[in-house]
């Protein structure tokens, strides 16, 4: 789904009967859950044919922040640990793309870095991953707060990419009640 | 003694909406506001050589063969409001965007969300175009079951007071050859 707030950076070209999509710089906000496998393979595979810049965002979120500093004896080093893990996640990522990547890790609120870096880096479109299920919400359609805030706020449009059926991956055993006596 | 609950669901691969996007999916309602999202769909469609459904949702019941009628049944009084939605399919298909591409205009009955989503399913879609005000909530406009597909929703209007006000609720009426009178709106 393609979100649109005009006015808003544009990554269109009408010119002379001829419709082209000029991106210059796709940043992709990946949190690296199987919901953003989607989004990355679309922002890859966009950023290939248009020979665009590729920006891959992680954020992380502003909690943990505060949780390192009520609990610093255990959320200190559990911090530091995340910072390392999604470092490590970032250069993988990197790594096995088939084009370059520029990386960037933030911590803060999700869609207030996602819309500082796509507003500083002069983003012509954002690529997020959706999995947030209708059925958490009372059936309503929801995309989540985040990513709201996101189309809401951003400079450019935003490519909302829903995950695939995301389940169990596995079979889970449920143990047979004990019949009563 | 344990059963094994399998579940239908596992994580697949996501190529269902890979890109390039083949088949797109316009909703408007023929606003200028709505419009904003045609160069979009346009640019995509030309990009990956796909198609694009030019998808409108009413309250009353729309003829299936709209853009065919003659003239004169629909300039009866009750009519009117089909002679001006028709008039809006024609001028936005004569937009330039859409020159060489393959367009379908699919007008139909309903609600905008259920139907959105439906039309989603039934042509394979692999990308819709939304544009908001960004004033509310999406969650009126964009939705996904818990399956993670897309749900549909009030998608041009979906932020828009005045656009949602254009769809006015009419009992539903059979498609036919011919257009049945159109209540009043309530």
């Amino acid at each position: 789904v393609l979100t649109i707030r005009p006015p808003q950076r544009d990554f269109v070209e009408h010119r002379d009967s001829h419709t082209e999509i000029r991106l210059n710089r796709v940043l992709l906000a990946t949190n690296f859950r199987p919901s953003a496998n989607a989004a990355a393979q679309v922002a890859a595979e966009l950023v290939r044919r248009t020979n665009a810049e590729f920006h891959a965002l992680y954020v992380i979120s502003d909690y943990v922040g505060e949780m390192a500093q009520m609990f610093p004896e255990a959320s200190g080093p559990a911090l530091s640990r995340l910072r390392e893990h999604v470092e490590g996640k970032m250069s993988v990522f990197a790594s096995e793309a088939k084009s370059r990547v520029i990386t960037h890790i933030a911590e803060g609120r999700p869609y207030e870095q996602i819309v500082r870096l796509a507003t500083d880096a002069d983003v012509d479109l954002i690529v997020i991953g959706t999995n947030v299920h209708a059925s958490l919400f009372g059936g309503a359609p929801v995309l989540g707060p985040d990513i709201e805030r996101v189309v809401r706020n951003a400079p450019c449009p935003v490519l909302c990419v829903p995950t695939g059926k995301v389940l169990t991956p596995a079979p889970v055993l449920v143990a047979e009640p004990v019949p009563q006596m | 003694v344990a059963s094994v609950l399998t579940f239908d669901f596992y994580l697949l691969p996501f190529y269902l909406f890979m890109y390039p996007f083949r088949n797109i999916l316009f909703p408007t309602d023929f606003t200028p506001h709505a419009r904003a999202a045609l160069k979009y769909a346009a640019a995509f469609a030309h990009e990956g050589g796909g198609r694009i459904v030019l998808f409108s949702v009413q309250s009353g019941s729309v003829p299936a063969n709209l853009l065919t009628l003659p003239e004169r049944v629909l300039e009866e009084p009750d009519q009117r409001w089909l002679q001006q939605l028709r008039v809006e399919v024609r001028n936005l298909l004569e937009d330039p965007m859409f020159d060489g591409l393959e367009v379908e205009p699919v007008i139909i009955e309903g609600e905008p969300a259920p139907e959105i989503a439906r039309a989603v399913r039934e042509f394979d879609i692999d990308l819709v175009t939304i544009v908001t005000h960004g004033r509310r909530g999406l969650a009126r406009a964009v939705g996904f079951d818990r399956g993670g597909d897309y749900r549909g929703g009030d998608v041009s209007c979906a932020d828009d007071p005045s656009a949602a006000a254009r769809f006015r609720r009419t009992p539903r009426q059979p498609h036919g050859d011919t257009p049945e009178p159109r209540s009043p709106c309530n």
